[in-house]
């Protein structure tokens, strides 16, 4: 017992001196920020690059359907701008979205063979043109996990039509006097409803002129909500139908009677 | 290592002390019936000394009922116990990068103990060229110790203590450093006269080796850091502590004492 006892005393007192660190992922300068829908879900952003002033990195470059993305913090600064190129929610506006955060940042010497580390915490966002920001946590953990949620308000106003069989459009004209021009081949298009009224039409026009255009009229139910003051009162659609009388496309199927931001396919129609 | 490690290790320590101390402790009471010291009526519950109220009253102590008499415990100091750490002084010539010292005090109330302790200590690390961290601060500790060894003739002592340390110190540090993204940077950071305070849970032994001169070891368990803000850098090594990261950390002292005696030991206290 006394031998065992001497044991245990040497053996405490050996291991109470390994008090090395693990060099190992010492910084937590990656901070996470998740896309999300305000009332929805997860957002999706497809990314050309973020950028951020002190560097010629663009980050993420490329990255699409992203739900989240993580980017580093400036060890030698205490704030830092992300301009986010790109398009979020599969709807292209051309225009760049900002992010500005102010930080602390403190070295801290860690060992003579890790050197040191940047600790970093109290991340808070000074400014935006995103619609609404959410801190989760203002540290950055290591394993990188959601320190920011950047919201944006729900379109309402996306009608996702699926083609059975692929078609070329060459233009498609909706409201009285407004025609986009497509000049592609589809097997699916997003189409803006008019929220004004109660019903929307559209004009195919076919690439190959010896097919007719065909009609597609939609009628539905409009109910206003308030989601959150930066989003103001918006019209929510329901109780979609397809127009028979009014449109000339063969067997169409409704799959979804409400509109889903993430789109989700309202109608399949085979010309 | 985690603090459940080393809460652990602590009572693991514990345990080693105390069986030690069980290891020891036979042979002592054996040895304590033979050597003229164990003789002297003082240090003996069976024998009452001339102080206690039975000689007082004249009575033989040869009395018809010996175990009927009861000695209370007197919790006036007896002696002021003064020592050093010797691992704090012997570090410095195999670790260049530690300085430091350490005095230890601790005066009895009975088997209660109230416990002082001051030092300083010095870090210097250097990193590869990378960063040079140096440090230097002074620390102190008040707290308690409660011995159990309640029937040892010579005060020897296993004790479980608490410890309230406060340290002040500054840290300088020169760093460069390499980020992939951002590129490099120097800077020479300070933080000057930083407060910090913790609290450790103590144990240990204290050994009366030879007249006036004890031998010990305290093992603490130091938790609850607690620093101001410092906005130039974080700080690395707080004196009297250890790693400023860690939630929980060990420290282990190895101890030279001298007793100093204020006044007679009274016999060991019996009870009903």
């Amino acid at each position: 017992m006394k031998r065992l006892s001497w044991f245990v005393f040497f053996s405490i007192f050996t291991f109470s001196c390994l008090d090395q660190p693990d060099c190992y992922q010492l910084n937590n300068n990656v901070m996470v920020i998740a896309f999300k829908i305000i009332g929805g879900g997860t957002d999706v952003y497809n990314l050309a690059g973020v950028s951020t002033p002190g560097t010629d990195t663009v980050f993420l470059a490329g990255a699409t359907g992203s739900s989240s993305v993580k980017l580093p913090l400036n060890p030698y600064a205490t704030e830092i701008g992300y301009t986010f190129d790109g398009y979020y929610g599969g709807i292209n506006t051309g225009e760049p979205k900002h992010l500005d955060l102010s930080y602390k940042s403190l070295v801290q010497f860690v060992s003579e063979d890790c050197g040191e580390r940047y600790v970093f915490s109290d991340i808070a966002p000074t400014s935006t043109d995103f619609d609404s920001i959410r801190i989760l946590n203002s540290v950055p953990t290591q394993p990188p996990s959601s320190n920011l949620e950047i919201y944006r308000c729900p379109r309402t106003n996306i009608l996702y039509v699926d083609f059975v069989a692929d078609v070329a459009i060459d233009s498609i004209k909706f409201g009285p006097n407004e025609r986009v021009p497509v000049g592609a081949t589809l097997s699916e298009i997003w189409l803006p409803l008019n929220l004004l009224a109660d019903s929307s039409t559209y004009i195919f026009n076919y690439t190959d002129a010896s097919f007719p255009d065909d009609t597609l009229k939609v009628t539905y139910l409009r109910t206003t909500k308030t989601l959150s003051p930066k989003c103001g009162v918006q019209n929510f659609i329901s109780k979609l139908r397809y127009d028979t009388l009014n449109s000339s496309f063969t067997t169409p199927t409704l799959k979804e009677d409400s509109i889903y931001d993430l789109p989700k396919i309202n109608f399949e129609l085979t010309r | 290592m985690s603090s459940r490690a080393n809460i652990s290790l602590l009572f693991g320590l514990v345990l080693a002390a105390a069986s030690v101390v069980q290891a020891q402790d036979p042979k002592k009471t054996q040895d304590s019936k033979t050597t003229p010291a164990s003789k002297n009526p003082p240090s003996t519950s069976a024998q009452p000394s001339k102080n206690t109220p039975a000689s007082k009253n004249g009575k033989d102590t040869k009395s018809t009922e010996p175990d009927t008499t009861i000695i209370k415990p007197s919790y006036l100091p007896t002696g002021v116990r003064v020592g050093t750490d010797l691992i704090s002084l012997i570090r410095p010539s195999f670790d260049d990068t530690f300085k430091g010292w350490e005095i230890n005090a601790d005066v009895d109330f009975y088997r209660y103990f109230l416990a002082l302790d001051y030092g300083h200590w010095e870090r210097e690390w250097e990193s590869e060229g990378q960063a040079k961290y140096s440090n230097s601060g002074d620390y102190w500790r008040v707290g308690a110790d409660v011995n159990f060894l309640k029937k040892d003739p010579d005060r020897n002592m296993f004790f479980l203590g608490l410890r309230y340390a406060r340290s002040k110190f500054s840290e300088q540090m020169l760093v460069t450093s390499t980020d992939p993204v951002f590129g490099t940077d120097s800077d020479l950071l300070r933080n000057d006269n930083v407060p910090a305070s913790w609290v450790e849970v103590t144990t240990g032994l204290r050994v009366k080796i030879w007249k006036i001169f004890w031998l010990g070891y305290t093992a603490r368990l130091k938790f609850g850091l607690n620093m101001a803000d410092t906005p130039e850098m974080k700080p690395s090594d707080v004196p009297g502590y250890g790693r400023a990261d860690k939630d929980s950390y060990w420290g282990f002292n190895y101890q030279l004492f001298i007793r100093i005696p204020t006044r007679k030991t009274p016999p060991l206290p019996t009870f009903k």
